[in-house]
């Protein structure tokens, strides 16, 4: 009789798992399911959301490509600064950095590594720098997760085909400035831009860099930034055309049109042919 | 596109600290799958179902804080977000007006007819393929609660089928999707050719594989085009029932 009623009971376990997982129930119902404590419900509930999961992932269908510009630039890019910094290290509570820096890490030097193998030799050299670095020094940890992103994230721009790396050199004389260099991301499809500086003068709390594209000979401003510390990649704003990239010194917050005395860098973009 | 692989542990670090990089990671991994429902809830409208994914992907940027992994994996928290999103648009006076058809299972139709048709609007033919394999009662509960929106008591009142009933079909028709994709799992050694089966093995293995482990394991030797860390105790412990 008892097992009878066990019987009972796990079916009554996995009708209510089920029926939850198919979103069967009103909202106090699932609040009073879930918050009944039993293991062995909580697994069924897993397995059923399991199931459910393989189902949608089955039933994938690929939205038309233009959603995905459309749909991020309106989530992310209003409310959000002209210019978001892709690094972790300044957002992330201080608990996770170990965490975070060997978790980044394996995947950067396993997964990303084994995809762009052919393609980026170069960068690759600097993730087995970062590797040994980090290896070697516990203590800059933190500094290396970051580096680690911005590869990460290199790679990850890199490793779309429709990015286009314009290298974008100093064209001041003077030894402080001399040196500058930096690189945009564009992908003319997506719209998308980022920027990683790699070296810039340091500015002051009064001035800020601005970025610019220059369509048919008119500057386009793609949001201003202020940090020069390398390696970061800065989200910019979008741009599906641009014959050449620059950037200005700018007082604080950017200015409407580009500052040419100040023009600090500057890359011609290639041709492209986009449909 | 964004094609690193991270694991769900850190996606979720990524999303809650805000890095709009998650965004951009979940856009590319399951934005897709989100959308396959969405389509189907939808019933093929193009322009709604794309307004529903992107109302559905900003609640799940807004509303990042309120994920807790404790209470389910972070994909079916977003499926759930983009499941009532898309349902409540469907009964929306807007599609109301359009005179939708919110019952396809009046006493008529409750036949073969429920397998033969062919849907006149875009969806995934993975998804018809799995659905067809189901009995036709079991069909009958996962399109009207989980693409339909029905409640197990309002499936009760309005097509007067004891609760009881309702909560055994929908047992029946989880464990039925279960064998199926058991069965799949299962027929991998045989060198599947079929895009279709491989596409529904390739998403039992997404789904598998994004539980269980907190960092990628990627064996270099492996040349399969698969993980190698399928996990051989997760699948018995998700499928154990048909196995």
């Amino acid at each position: 009789m008892s097992e009878i009623h066990n019987i009972d009971d796990e079916q009554n376990t996995e009708n209510d798992a089920a029926i939850y997982a198919l979103g069967g129930m009103t909202n106090s119902e699932s609040d009073k399911l879930k918050s009944i404590e039993d293991k062995h419900l909580k697994e069924k509930i897993t397995d059923s959301e399991k199931v459910i999961e393989i189902l949608a992932r089955s039933a994938s269908i690929n939205p038309s490509p233009s959603l995905r510009p459309k749909i991020l630039q309106k989530i992310i890019g209003n409310p959000f600064p002209s210019t978001v910094i892709l690094s972790l290290r300044s957002r992330l509570k201080s608990t996770y950095r170990y965490a975070f820096a060997a978790s980044i890490l394996f995947t950067v030097s396993t997964t990303t590594a084994l995809y762009l193998y052919n393609e980026n030799t170069n960068t690759l050299t600097e993730l087995n720098t970062v590797r040994n670095e980090l290896t070697r020094n516990k203590y800059d940890i933190s500094v290396m997760a970051s580096k680690a992103t911005v590869l990460d994230t290199r790679l990850a721009l890199l490793s779309n085909p429709n990015t286009v790396e314009v290298f974008m050199k100093s064209v001041k004389k003077d030894s402080s400035a001399k040196n500058s260099h930096t690189t945009v991301y564009w992908n003319a499809k997506e719209s998308s831009v980022h920027l990683e500086v790699h070296s810039l003068p340091s500015n002051n709390d009064s001035t800020d860099y601005q970025l610019w594209a220059l369509v048919d000979g008119k500057p386009r401003d793609l949001g201003v930034f202020h940090s020069t510390v390398s390696p970061f990649i800065f989200r910019m704003n979008s741009t599906d055309s641009a014959d050449a990239f620059a950037i200005t010194l700018e007082p604080k917050g950017g200015r409407p049109s580009p500052t040419l005395e100040n023009l600090t860098v500057l890359g011609n973009a290639p041709k492209l042919n986009i449909q | 596109m964004i094609q690193n692989t991270l694991s769900e542990h850190d996606l979720i670090l990524y999303l809650q600290s805000g890095e709009s990089f998650a965004l951009e990671y979940i856009y590319d991994h399951y934005s897709s799958s989100l959308y396959g429902i969405i389509l189907k809830i939808l019933q093929g409208r193009i322009e709604i179902a794309e307004d529903v994914l992107q109302e559905a992907l900003m609640k799940v940027w807004l509303n990042r804080e309120l994920y807790n992994s404790a209470k389910g994996s972070i994909f079916t928290w977003m499926l759930n977000i983009a499941r009532n999103t898309a349902i409540d648009k469907l009964r929306s006076t807007e599609l109301n007006a359009q005179a939708v058809n919110r019952v396809p299972f009046d006493s008529v139709s409750i036949d073969e007819e429920v397998h033969s048709k062919t849907p006149d609007y875009a969806e995934s033919a993975n998804l018809r393929e799995i659905l067809s394999k189901l009995p036709k009662e079991q069909l009958q509960i996962i399109e009207l609660m989980y693409f339909q929106g029905y409640t197990q008591s309002e499936i009760a009142k309005e097509f007067s089928i004891p609760l009881g009933t309702i909560k055994s079909r929908a047992r029946l028709a989880i464990e039925t999707l279960r064998a199926i994709f058991t069965e799949e799992l299962k027929g991998t050694d045989n060198n599947n050719s079929n895009p279709v089966k491989k596409e529904i093995l390739l998403a039992i293995i997404f789904v598998l594989n994004s539980g269980i482990s907190q960092e990628a394991d990627l064996n270099t030797n492996n040349t399969s085009g698969l993980p190698s860390n399928l996990p051989e105790n997760h699948c018995s412990l998700s499928l154990q029932n048909t196995i």
